[in-house]
C-alpha cells in the first residue's frame, strides 16, 4: 500500500502539475486584474462623484450579495444565449473572478484614500498637481501601507475561490485530482496533495500579510 | 496701479449659509494685507477661494484682470502663481523635505532639477533648514515643518502668498521661527494674505489690516488706526478681547495652609 501510493503519487504528480498550472494561471490573472480594477475603484469611489458612487455601489453590492459560483454559472451559461457570446470556461473564471476581487480591492482601496488627512489632497491641488499626479505622487504612495496587508488577504482568497471553476468545466487542480480519485479511490492521498498544494501558497501570504501589518503599524 | 488681486460683489454659500457676503477687496502686487476677524467669519474661506479650493458662487475675483470665475479658468495654472500655507503644514509624509519641496517644480512646472535643486536648497537655507534637506516630515518639528511647507510653496515662484492660520498649531516657541520667514517676505516686497490670531504680529507685519466679522468686511485700514482707533463697536470688541489677558489684574497672594 505504501509503496503504491508513492507510486501513484509520482505518477500523479505530473497531471496533477498540468491542473495546477491551469489554477496558478486563473488565479494570478485574477490577482493581477483584481489589483488594477481595485486601484480604479478605489480611486473613482474616493472622488466622491454622486452618481458614479452609485453605480459602484450597486456593482459592489451585486459582488457581495450574490455567490461566485452563481457569477460564474451566470456568465458560462448565460452569456451565450442572452448575448449570443460564448467565452471559454477558462477566461469566464478569470472574468468572475476579477471582478469579484476587484470590488474586495476596491473598498480597501476607498477605505485607504480616504482614512488619508484631507489636507494631503489641498497641498497637493495647491501646488498645482493634476489629478493623475495628485493620485500617482501623493495619495496611492501613502495609502499603499494601508491597503497593502489586506489586499494580500483577499489574493488567497482569490486563489481559493479558483477552486470553483471546476463546475463550468475547467481542469484544474482539484478536477485533475479528481479524475486520479476515480480511477484509483486514493481520495485521502489525492486530497492530502492538494491541502498541501493550498496551503504552502496561502500560507506565506498571509503570513507576508501579517507580517507587513505588524511593521507598519510599529514604524 | 491696477490691482493684483480684486474681489468685487463675491459671495460664497456652503449649502444654504452665506459664508462670505458681497467682498469686495483689492490687494496691489508687493501689498501685505492681514485679515483678522472672529473664527467662523470666512476669513479662511476667502483664501481658500483665491487658491480653487472652494467655488465661488456669484461676484468676481480677478487675478492681475484675469477673471478667475470664468468657466475656463485653468486652476492649475492660478495655483502656481498663488502659494498657499496651511495650519497643519500638510506636508507629504512619504517624502524627504527635498522630495517635497521639488515636487511641484519638477513635475507641474517641468523645470530642470539641477536648477530646481539649487532654489530649493537656497531657499532652505535661508529658513535655516538646509541641514534637514534628507529628513522626513515626522522626524521634524511643528515649527520646522511648517517652514518646510512655506518653502515648498516659495519654490513654485508665485506672486501671491497665502497664509491661513499658519502659526495656530505651533507651540509658542515656534511661532517666532515662522513668523519670522514670513516677515522677511514682506520685507522682500512679496505680496501676502495672511489669516492670523497673532495680533501683534498682525501690527507690525501689515499695511493693511482687514476685519471680517459674519462673512462681510466691516473695516479696512493701515494697522496702526486699526489697532489704536477701532471705527467699528465690533472690532473693538474684538481687540478688548485679546488685550484681555494682557490687562488682566494680578491676584491678590493667597494665605495656602
Amino acid at each position: 500500500m505504501a509503496s503504491s501510493g508513492l507510486e501513484l503519487l509520482l505518477v500523479s504528480l505530473p497531471q496533477l502539475g498540468k491542473g495546477a498550472a491551469q489554477t496558478l494561471a486563473i488565479s494570478a490573472l485574477g490577482i493581477v486584474f483584481s489589483t488594477f480594477g481595485g486601484v480604479l475603484y478605489g480611486v473613482l469611489a474616493s472622488l466622491n462623484l454622486r452618481s458614479l458612487n452609485l453605480l459602484l455601489r450597486v456593482y459592489l453590492e451585486l459582488f457581495r450579495a450574490i455567490p461566485v459560483l452563481v457569477w460564474l454559472y451566470l456568465l458560462f451559461f448565460g452569456l451565450p444565449i442572452f448575448f449570443a457570446l460564448s467565452i471559454p470556461s477558462f477566461w469566464c473564471a478569470v472574468l468572475v473572478l476579477s471582478l469579484w476581487g476587484a470590488s474586495e480591492v476596491g473598498e480597501v482601496v476607498r477605505g485607504a484614500l480616504r482614512s488619508l488627512p484631507r489636507g494631503q489632497r489641498e497641498a497637493g491641488l495647491s501646488i498645482g498637481l493634476s489629478a493623475w499626479q495628485l493620485y500617482g505622487y501623493v495619495l496611492l504612495p501613502q495609502a499603499l501601507k494601508r491597503m497593502t496587508p489586506p489586499t494580500i488577504n483577499i489574493y488567497t482568497r482569490i486563489i481559493k475561490t479558483s477552486s470553483l471553476a471546476v463546475l463550468i468545466g475547467v481542469v484544474d487542480v482539484i478536477k485533475v485530482g479528481q479524475q486520479i480519485i476515480e480511477r484509483t479511490y486514493e481520495s485521502v492521498l489525492i486530497y492530502g496533495v492538494l491541502f498541501l498544494f493550498f496551503f504552502f501558497i496561502c500560507y506565506p501570504l498571509s503570513a507576508a500579510s501579517r507580517a507587513l501589518e505588524r511593521r507598519w503599524t510599529h514604524a | 496701479m491696477s490691482a493684483l488681486i480684486e474681489f468685487k460683489g463675491f459671495n460664497k454659500f456652503f449649502g444654504e449659509q452665506q459664508v462670505l457676503n458681497n467682498i469686495d477687496l483689492q490687494v496691489r502686487s508687493g501689498e501685505v494685507v492681514v485679515i483678522l476677524g472672529p473664527s467662523g467669519c470666512g476669513k479662511s474661506t476667502l483664501l481658500r477661494c483665491l487658491n480653487g479650493l472652494e467655488n465661488a458662487h456669484s461676484g468676481h475675483l480677478r487675478l492681475a484682470g484675469e477673471e478667475l470665475l470664468a468657466p475656463r479658468t485653468d486652476w492649475r495654472q492660478v495655483r502656481q502663481r498663488v502659494g498657499m500655507v496651511f495650519q497643519s503644514y500638510h506636508l507629504f509624509g512619504h517624502m524627504s523635505v527635498l522630495d517635497n519641496l521639488l515636487l511641484g517644480p519638477l513635475k507641474v512646472q517641468k523645470r530642470e532639477r539641477r536648477e530646481a535643486l539649487a532654489q530649493a536648497e537656497a531657499l532652505l537655507a535661508r529658513v535655516g533648514l538646509l541641514d534637514k534637506r534628507d529628513a522626513y516630515p515626522r522626524q521634524l518639528s511643528g515649527g520646522q515643518q511648517q517652514r518646510i511647507a512655506i518653502v515648498r510653496s516659495l519654490c513654485m515662484n508665485p506672486e501671491v502668498m497665502l497664509f491661513d492660520e499658519v502659526t495656530a498649531a505651533l507651540d509658542p516657541e515656534m511661532v517666532k521661527e515662522v513668523l519670522e520667514v514670513i516677515q522677511g517676505l514682506a520685507r522682500d516686497g512679496m505680496t501676502l494674505l495672511i489669516v492670523t490670531h497673532e495680533m501683534a504680529f498682525a501690527r507690525a507685519v501689515a499695511d493693511r489690516i482687514v476685519f471680517m466679522e459674519a462673512g462681510r468686511i466691516l473695516e479696512q485700514r493701515d494697522p496702526e488706526s486699526f489697532f489704536t482707533n477701532p471705527q467699528t463697536a465690533r472690532a473693538q470688541q474684538f481687540l478688548e478681547k485679546f488685550s484681555f489677558v494682557e490687562s488682566l489684574p494680578k491676584m491678590p497672594a493667597k494665605e495656602l495652609s
